[in-house]
């Protein structure tokens, strides 16, 4: 799975602030600057990537690991992770149901992707508890960003809370925009 | 039939059931096979609409009502044409209800149908096939670029190894695997070193005599034709492979024309270099090759050579 993260934060850096910085961040963090998404690499390094890049930018790691999330949906190989997250529930509240599942369906897709197991607590009243464990540090904050952009997906208002280890979602209005256009065939099927 | 699994609920349950009566007409359709069948289907004779593939010689409702709880295999009669798996159940009244899905061609379905996540039902693991079709591309896709990438590096590692860094000629090993590559073929070797490239090193500097080397690498090629091997073997020592050149007065207008070129003025950064070559030559007619033998001979035409004066070609006899 660090090989995913890693990449994903690769393509992040270079998508949205160049690859000058992110050979930087490379360079700082004493890592490889091309990660393979399918090959395995040692845990510690993801975290001395984010730390590297929250010195470059000058930015709180945990707001670039929300950016990070919400990229993921929005930019990060045209959409494709969108589209899958799409798959798990018709609207904002069956996605958020089917959360548990993900670790499942990561499976599904590429046996031995182990995401770490996340829990769904549905408080009432619209407010619902993600708690996870984290594989690296700040990685809620990644989470958020995901349902952040999901919830926009999907037309959703929601607030959402980032604590540690945990993720508070509260659904104002599961309908407020129109959700995007989700085509079950996709392009080019 | 009770009345609690009245039409609404199996609607919401298997929205891609249909209803028979005892003669056989449709009574009713779950709501994704209404809309995919049309208005029309609705009174309709099954087997005017649908051909029953398997099990086979199934062409009314007696056969229909004696396969129940057999796997179905339909096919429509014109319309959209859909392909349906799926079991038929009597309903206690003459009549059946037919558990329909698209099977395997969901896929194919949902794309020329317009299919959404509403149209199938809570426990139809359709969207799962379809989110596990697009996941699986995704993850072949990268699977393939990843090989590519790793194909790529393969090569260039290859090629680095094969390559003198300096000059970007063969090296060594690339001039052994080329004389490998020969196998019985005719060919000549060139054996040559330059002449005053000390004495260039000496006065221009160590930098002058990298970029004389590469200077010379450049001419050499520019003589070659295309299929021929350049490899620089170490220092100012060279060595050229010539497939399929068998005669002597050709291998020696191709070492005369190289004597002549490097016996001019070359410019370079830090001054101008005079140097010149001296080149022994060997033929080998064809034939499993001796290659210690072939190269042992090429340096004595060398040596032979550079004892004659400089700017000579010897031919090994």
């Amino acid at each position: 799975m660090y090989g995913l993260v890693n990449h994903a934060l690769e393509r992040f850096l270079c998508d949205t602030r160049g690859v000058s910085l992110w050979r930087a961040v490379a360079r700082d963090a004493g890592v490889e600057d091309r990660f393979e998404p399918l090959l395995p690499y040692p845990p510690e390094q993801t975290g001395r990537i984010i730390a590297a890049a929250a010195a470059q930018l000058h930015r709180p790691a945990e707001m670039l690991l929300e950016d990070l999330g919400v990229w993921l949906i929005t930019r990060c190989a045209e959409g494709r992770l969108r589209r899958l997250l799409r798959f798990c529930g018709a609207d904002f509240g069956g996605f958020i149901a089917s959360i548990e599942e993900l670790p499942a369906r990561a499976r599904l897709a590429l046996p031995g992707l182990d995401l770490p197991a996340c829990r769904v607590i549905d408080r009432g009243g619209g407010v619902v508890l993600l708690r996870m464990r984290e594989p690296f540090a700040g990685a809620s904050h990644v989470v958020a960003g995901l349902l952040r952009a999901m919830a926009d997906d999907y037309g959703a208002l929601v607030l959402i809370e980032v604590g540690s280890r945990q993720v508070t979602l509260h659904l104002l209005d599961a309908a407020h925009g129109e959700a995007r256009r989700f085509d079950l065939a996709g392009i080019g099927m | 039939m009770e009345p609690s699994l009245g039409g609404d609920l199996l609607d919401r349950l298997m929205p891609m059931h249909l209803r028979l009566d005892a003669v056989g007409s449709i009574r009713h359709a779950g709501p994704t096979l209404e809309r995919l069948l049309g208005p029309g289907a609705r009174g309709q004779n099954f087997f005017r609409r649908f051909r029953v593939l398997r099990p086979t010689g199934i062409v009314a409702m007696p056969g229909l009502v004696a396969a129940a709880g057999a796997t179905l295999a339909l096919a429509e009669r014109g319309g959209r044409g859909l392909r349906l798996r799926g079991q038929a159940h009597v309903d206690g009244a003459g009549g059946v209800v037919l558990g329909l899905s698209f099977g395997l061609g969901v896929v194919e379905a949902v794309r020329c149908h317009g299919l959404t996540q509403a149209d199938f039902g809570p426990s139809d693991l359709a969207v799962e096939l379809l989110f596990l079709v697009e996941a699986n591309r995704a993850v072949t896709e990268e699977f393939r670029h990843l090989s590519h990438r790793l194909e790529a590096a393969r090569r260039s590692a290859t090629a680095a190894a094969l390559t003198d860094v300096l000059t970007g000629l063969a090296n060594r090993r690339g001039m052994a695997l080329a004389l490998e590559a020969m196998g019985s073929a005719a060919f000549a070797l060139m054996q040559l070193d330059l002449d005053r490239f000390k004495q260039v090193n000496d006065r221009l500097g160590h930098a002058a005599g990298d970029a004389l080397l590469q200077e010379v690498a450049r001419l050499l090629q520019a003589e070659m034709r295309a299929g021929d091997t350049v490899a620089r073997m170490g220092g100012d020592e060279f060595l050229i492979l010539l497939p399929r050149m068998r005669r002597e007065a050709e291998v020696g207008r191709v070492a005369a024309r190289i004597i002549d070129r490097l016996s001019q003025p070359i410019r370079l950064e830090a001054g101008e270099a005079r140097i010149g070559t001296s080149i022994g030559m060997v033929l080998h007619p064809g034939g499993r090759p001796a290659l210690a033998d072939l190269l042992a001979a090429a340096d004595a035409a060398l040596y032979a050579a550079k004892a004659q004066g400089r700017g000579r070609a010897v031919l090994a006899t």
